[in-house]
């Protein structure tokens, strides 16, 4: 399989798709490091780079973007305890306490090695259960399959994320409200023909644009969090990474551990495929497991315990291919970051489903690539770690401040891209104050269920006809 | 002369001859846009491909441009000055206006004009070959007629008008919509509704599972759906594109017709997509005399629940009601 691949990206290889991945690389180490940012915004951010592209390199880019930034949001998590996302609790709980007793170097590495380690079982995965769901695929779209899907999808995000699954709900029809604005085959209450300018805005007949959305809806209330959670933020310890140990004495700490790097990988590329919040589930999950597999035997350190580390940051990178199948076989996101994906893929006017992927050899191009992108994120990453004390110099509160311009000119490009700018301005700055209303809401409900309501209408629609109309 | 000034004035030098060789090239060649106003998952698009690359490869400067819906399409026309075209059938028409109250009337101002018909495709009624009801059609006849309820799988924009098969047949008639043709196809491939109605095109005919009993116009063997079922509101439909001209003179349309034509007959891969469904192209309907006085009937045949006289005019002057 490796010398496939080393065939593959040699023989294969382009350029284009290579600067995908370093592009990808590099996006997705700064997403893990920048605080509030992660990879929807992040990928978000990056959509006029991606205009031009093909469906490939944009799957690759993302697959870089996803891969790397789990590492590097482990990094920052580590040496500082700041959770960039839901999968970096357990860094920040055990990473922190290792970087305080000066194993911070041995856990970052372990990480990373891990991670490069969860690719390969992921990779084995794949192959190994890919025939199997060819085979059944023909079914994947029968209407009682779409529909179990996006309903299972639609109740894992109301009823695991967030406070409470009632507001939760509240949040989800909204976005599904939101979404269903112009759609002509809706009750007259939401398609409001009465109080809803179509007159001034015929384009609200389309429906309302996306980036405007996003930006006023999800990107806003998640900035004006990370202002919050930074204003009185102040760095715990003054400890400064360092790093002198060779690179084969990190890898002979990482041995020690390996059994956890397997366990994790296997938890990560099952548990994972749970929708839109797997990488969390897998990541807390693993280390819940090797916690209490180290309590019990009693070899569990309160001062940071390195095995439920590993076995947690070997999690969440397994499952990021894993992720893709789904995506890339049936069309239907797993993750936010995908939910933004496959709209930019739409919009970038390509299909994504099961002949293409096949068709194109997409999965095993992809593999080669995921294996590629994590062991580069270990010889190029990894090293640049040692430079993440320059973070401390920096001001996260600027640094939100400036994503939040990028993403109101990026509204103004992409609008005048559809030649429809003001139209789009209009939209964000009308959804801006509804955005902070639901600040302490998870808006990442509403922008799922804006995304996929005509998905879930259609699904609900044509099961209803089959067998009740 | 420094040796960095003596750089700097090589490469602006080098720029502007290659820049200005750029441009003559490109002054040089006729513009020619597709712009494709519909969804990028159909058949529109694919169309849409094949035409611009064919359009390069005969010397044009072409882009693709994906307007997607009618009221960018709109605001695309008004903002643009490349010479360009794109294609709509009165389905699609209709549709705008019903669903999305958007409007564009061909001839009525100097922005869009009338060039060709497009082609002339039927829609066709299928089932699945795992079915095993078998290819004979007093098999399939028979088959529907034993069921007390038929689903039958199509897209959303048709007019919901299935009840006199229903009457010819005895029982009782569902239509099932889902959003675009590949939608409607992969659910029916999964076995969700009894029948599939939808545009008989390469697709239908090369899909393994799929036997295509019936069509408009009785082609590739098929039964004619006039013949079959003679009674139905719908036996008539047909998939009527033309192509609008947007922003040409009349010297550019005679030159967008002629190549349209030339396209659909010489291009390989354009004459493979409409040869295999039996599509008649743009030169053959010029042939046949089918123009816009066509083109504003079958926008009218698909208006659900029919239209009169009067509106029809009124499209033709520019005026929704």
């Amino acid at each position: 399989m490796i010398e496939d691949g080393v065939v593959h990206i040699v023989g294969g290889f382009e350029w284009i798709d290579f600067i995908h991945v370093m592009g990808g690389i590099l996006a997705g180490f700064l997403a893990g490091l920048i605080p509030g940012i992660g990879n929807t915004i992040m990928l978000f951010m990056l959509y006029p780079f991606l205009m031009e592209s093909t469906l490939f390199q944009m799957l690759v880019f993302y697959l870089g973007l996803a891969s790397v930034s789990q590492f590097s949001g482990s990094v920052i998590a580590t040496v500082f305890g700041i959770p960039g996302e839901s999968s970096s609790l357990p860094a920040v709980r055990e990473g922190k306490r290792l970087f305080e007793r000066g194993q911070g170097n041995f856990a970052i590495s372990g990480a990373a090695i891990g991670s490069v380690f969860g690719s390969f079982i992921s990779v084995c995965v794949i192959f190994a259960v890919l025939p199997f769901v060819i085979h059944g695929l023909m079914n994947f779209y029968s209407a009682e399959i779409q529909f179990g899907i996006l309903w299972i999808a639609t109740c894992s995000v109301v009823f695991l994320l967030g406070k409470s699954w009632k507001e939760n709900a509240v949040v989800f029809a909204l976005g599904a409200a939101l979404g269903l604005v112009g759609q002509h085959n809706v009750p007259f209450f939401i398609f409001g023909e009465g109080y809803l300018p179509y007159d001034m805005f015929p384009s609200l007949y389309e429906g309302l644009p996306l980036f405007p959305v996003v930006v006023a809806l999800y990107v806003f209330p998640t900035l004006l969090n990370t202002i919050e959670q930074f204003k009185d933020f102040k760095y715990e310890n003054d400890r400064d990474y360092f790093d002198d140990s060779s690179p084969l004495l990190h890898f002979k700490h990482w041995w020690q551990n390996k059994w956890a790097s397997i366990r994790g990988s296997i938890f990560g590329a099952i548990v994972g495929l749970v929708p839109h919040i797997g990488t969390g589930i897998a990541s807390n999950f693993s280390y819940a497991v090797e916690k209490k597999r180290a309590i019990k035997n009693g070899s569990y350190r309160e001062d940071g315990h390195m095995k439920s580390l590993i076995s947690a940051e070997t999690a969440n990178n397994s499952c990021t291919l894993v992720l893709l199948l789904p995506l890339m076989l049936i069309g239907i996101p797993m993750s936010p970051s995908e939910t933004i994906l496959i709209s930019l893929i739409e919009m970038n006017s390509y299909v994504i489903n099961w002949r293409i992927s096949i068709e194109q050899n997409f999965f095993e191009r992809l593999t080669y690539w995921f294996v590629f992108i994590n062991m580069v994120a270990v010889v190029l990453c990894w090293p640049a770690v040692k430079y993440v004390n320059v973070l401390k110099k920096l001001n996260m509160v600027h640094m939100i401040y400036a994503t939040g311009v990028i993403l109101v000119g990026l509204v103004l490009y992409t609008g005048f891209q559809q030649y429809d700018m003001w139209y789009h301005f209009t939209v964000m700055i009308i959804l801006l104050p509804l955005g902070y209303f639901l600040r302490r809401t998870e808006t990442l409900i509403l922008l799922i269920a804006f995304i996929l309501q005509d998905k879930l209408l259609m699904s609900s629609n044509v099961l209803y006809n089959l067998h009740f109309g | 002369m420094t040796l960095l000034q003596r750089l700097s004035a090589t490469i602006i030098a080098l720029t502007i001859t290659v820049t200005g060789l750029t441009g003559t090239a490109m002054a040089d060649k006729k513009i020619l846009d597709v712009i494709v106003a519909s969804s990028n998952t159909g058949n529109n698009w694919k169309q849409g491909v094949m035409l611009q690359k064919a359009l390069t490869e005969r010397g044009y400067d072409s882009k693709l441009v994906h307007t997607a819906n009618c009221h960018k399409n709109k605001k695309y026309i008004a903002s643009t000055d490349r010479p360009g075209f794109y294609f709509k059938s009165g389905s699609s028409w209709i549709s705008d206006v019903v669903r999305k109250k958007c409007f564009i009337a061909p001839e009525v101002t100097k922005d869009v004009s009338y060039v060709t018909p497009f082609f002339y495709r039927s829609n066709a009624m299928c089932v699945r070959k795992s079915d095993n009801i078998g290819s004979n059609l007093k098999d399939i006849m028979a088959w529907i007629k034993a069921k007390d309820r038929v689903t039958i799988g199509t897209f959303n924009n048709l007019p919901d008008d299935f009840s006199d098969l229903g009457k010819q047949f005895g029982n009782k008639w569902k239509k099932v919509a889902y959003n675009g043709s590949s939608n409607t196809l992969k659910g029916f491939l999964a076995g969700d509704t009894d029948l599939m109605y939808l545009g008989y095109t390469a697709r239908e005919i090369n899909t393994p599972d799929l036997h295509c009993f019936a069509t408009t116009g009785g082609v590739n063997g098929t039964a004619k759906f006039a013949d079959l079922f003679p009674n139905w509101g719908l036996s008539s439909l047909v998939e009527f594109p033309i192509v609008f001209g947007i922003k040409l003179d009349d010297a550019q349309k005679a030159d967008t017709k002629a190549v349209m034509a030339d396209m659909m007959s010489n291009d390989p891969a354009l004459k493979k997509y409409y040869g295999t469904a039996f599509i008649p192209t743009a030169a053959e309907l010029e042939k046949r005399g089918l123009g816009l006085a066509d083109w504003w009937q079958d926008a009218a045949d698909w208006m659900p629940g029919g239209v009169k006289a009067d509106t029809v005019n009124n499209w033709k002057a520019g005026k929704l009601q």
